[in-house]
């Protein structure tokens, strides 16, 4: 059943002052607001949080030469070959050389059992195959062999941002000193990204883009409980740099 | 637009930001630049496809590109050169970040290169350049069109048009050859039956000093390339592992009086030799800063071979290495702040490593590639290197960038090839 016409115009007109009241307050509370309170000073110089998962094992003997932590790429064909001509000969024809092996690939420590039947699996893992170095409180999911405290979450999120951190090799390397950008990112409860915005640009188009490609194509875990309203109402601030 | 003006509110929002965690994301992940290379176009009886093939070979060498298959490409092979005539969603459906373009005509006695450079995803020209070779090498061409394309990138010269020198040995010859940068193209230079070690160049290229047991005991001689003479350097017994210095006055080299081993110093013209190191332990395989004020060196003064540096007169030698107990032939970047050197690790294999000059900071270049990778050698842009490896049984020569992500075996194939070094860029 409709609403008569003129009932609902007259509805309208009496809402009118209250609707206009109301936006008049908002706009007074938000000017107050915005002049009473100083903007914060950022500390563009506090260090972050850098959170890496470690892996659980033992920790590689300092007097070691370092090991790669991820298994080298296989390396490119080889481009044909020519024999050395002799002094003043015309050169010889070309002789192909055998392709080069597929590097080893090592394996990583898998599984969420119990922290003691993880640690025999590591070793043995390292002992049988590749070395696999961590520490002995590292996590069983970690793929770093060493690193400093900080949040699993965190760590979690940093992971995925980083594994899209990509950028081309042909960036120069004066400019690769400086580049830096920061950028906020809304997380909703299901880790979706909501939106993000640069809070600081790093000046250099082609970077910039590089990340914000980064971003749409990261999937971050669901944020803890603690932390959800926080994360879409503030944010999370990411610094980038190389 | 509500979501972005809701972010844009958070951005601004000072409570906001006072109320956010920061998070730090560094290392990238560096890939290569997708580039398409369209085959060249000749004009006359010019053959451009074996310049543009060279392009992309050096290109791919680079480690700075992928460069993709012609096989692939969409796009009109008759297409022309002026951007808005060039359909770039063609060149985008294959991946291309980067589109080269040339044609190739006679100028003369040379051949000549017009090389047009665009932005794929913007659709416009980044770069047109001509670059000139004799028209009996038209690989030289490829390598300075090549060379145009990094500059462009990178801000920095490309190395193509360098050359390479290594010794090989074979069916009872020392040689010393001559190759491209890229491996192909070798040229003999020496050939002898006394033994030949350790080439390196003289910074303007014109020379080569290379050890030879021509007169019975190891000595410092110099290979001149004009004039194909080859000369004894220095009457210091002994002598080997010439390098000059880089503004190519002097000459630091490993010296033996008296069975003990030591690092010297003398005049590029062989003249006024001086002992720098007189320990009682091995000193020796010196190796300039590009500035020329420091020298990196291996010793065996605490116990195993390790790297050390000294002021270039010899004073204050500090040990630079303390993993690994075998490290020796160290090779400092031209930029300065990597020095390249071989080390045996706990699994008596030999690798290439490189180790920050200001930190100390070890990383490896190669891993579970063959029993031996060893006597690395920079480019001078200091972003590639090229060293020997049995990786497939007789020794090669490998050109990898500093971190080992892309390897190229460029050249080997018949007899032992040893000692590779990379000559400076082209004046």
């Amino acid at each position: 059943m409709g609403i008569p016409v003129a009932t609902a115009f007259g509805r309208r007109d009496r809402l009118w002052p209250a609707v206009v009241f109301s936006a008049a307050a908002h706009v007074v509370l938000a000017g107050w607001a915005v002049v009473r309170r100083a903007p914060p000073e950022i500390d563009l110089d506090q260090k972050p949080i850098v959170a890496r998962l470690v892996r659980l094992g033992e920790k590689r003997p300092e007097e070691l030469l370092p090991r790669k932590e991820a298994p080298p790429p296989p390396p490119a064909p080889p481009a044909p070959m020519v024999a050395p001509a002799a002094p003043s000969a015309p050169a010889r024809p070309a002789a192909p050389a055998p392709g080069a092996p597929p590097a080893k690939a090592g394996q990583p420590s898998t599984g969420r059992s119990g922290t003691t039947l993880a640690s025999v699996l590591s070793k043995v893992q390292r002992d049988v195959d590749e070395e696999r170095w961590g520490s002995p409180d590292g996590d069983p999911m970690g793929d770093s062999e060493t690193g400093s405290e900080g949040d699993r979450y965190l760590a979690l999120v940093v992971r995925e941002l980083q594994s899209n951190h990509n950028v081309f090799r042909t960036l120069s390397e004066s400019e690769a000193q400086s580049l830096r950008a920061t950028v906020v990112l809304r997380i909703d409860a299901n880790g979706r990204i909501l939106g993000h915005a640069f809070e600081r640009r790093s000046g250099n188009a082609s970077y910039d883009a590089a990340l914000e490609r980064a971003i749409q194509k990261s999937r971050l875990p669901p944020p803890p409980a603690a932390l959800r309203e926080r994360f879409r109402t503030a944010g999370l601030g990411v610094n980038f740099h190389l | 637009m509500r979501r972005a003006l809701l972010v844009a509110l958070v951005a601004a929002s000072p409570a906001a930001a006072q109320d956010r965690i920061y998070v730090d994301v560094g290392s990238p992940n560096f890939q290569p630049l997708p580039i398409a290379v369209a085959t060249f176009q000749g004009e006359g009886d010019v053959r451009g496809p074996e310049v543009s093939d060279v392009v992309r070979s050096d290109l791919a060498l680079s480690g700075l590109f992928d460069v993709l298959d012609p096989k692939g490409f969409l796009a009109d092979p008759a297409e022309g050169f002026a951007a808005p005539t060039i359909r770039f969603a063609r060149w985008a459906d294959v991946g291309a970040d980067g589109l080269v373009k040339a044609r190739v005509r006679r100028a003369g006695a040379d051949l000549e290169g017009e090389l047009h450079l665009y932005e794929v995803r913007a659709g416009r020209e980044v770069l047109a350049t001509t670059a000139r070779a004799a028209a009996t090498d038209p690989r030289a061409l490829g390598h300075r069109l090549a060379d145009a394309i990094v500059r462009h990138y990178t801000r920095e010269p490309g190395v193509f048009s360098t050359k390479l020198v290594a010794i090989r040995k074979a069916k009872g010859l020392f040689e010393l050859v001559l190759f491209d940068a890229d491996g192909k193209n070798p040229r003999v230079l020496l050939s002898e039956r006394a033994i030949l070690l350790t080439p390196a160049w003289r910074p303007d290229g014109k020379e080569i000093l290379v050890t030879s047991y021509r007169g019975g005991r190891p000595e410092i001689w110099a290979y001149r390339l004009a004039d194909r003479s080859f000369r004894r350097l220095t009457g210091v017994a002994n002598a080997m592992g010439g390098v000059y210095s880089p503004d190519g006055t002097r000459i630091a080299f490993t010296a033996s009086e008296g069975g003990n081993s030591d690092v010297w110093v003398m005049d590029a013209d062989g003249s006024g030799a001086r002992r720098l190191t007189a320990q009682s332990s091995l000193d020796l395989s010196p190796a300039w800063s590009p500035d020329g004020k420091r020298i990196a060196f291996v010793s065996d003064r605490a116990g195993t071979p390790q790297i050390y540096v000294m002021g270039a007169e010899g004073s204050d030698a500090k040990r630079l290495t303390f993993q690994g107990n075998y490290n020796q032939t160290p090779q400092w970047s031209p930029r300065g702040d990597l020095i390249a050197f071989t080390a045996r690790d706990e699994r008596k294999v030999f690798d290439v490593f490189v180790i920050s000059a200001a930190s100390g900071r070890i990383d490896r270049v190669t891993q579970d590639q063959g029993r031996t990778n060893e006597e690395p050698s920079w480019a001078p842009n200091g972003r590639l290197m090229v060293f020997k490896t049995d990786r497939n049984g007789a020794t090669q020569l490998v050109v990898s960038d500093a971190k080992g992500e892309r390897q190229t075996v460029v050249a080997g194939g018949v007899g032992d090839l040893t000692a590779p070094a990379w000559g400076p860029l082209e004046r």
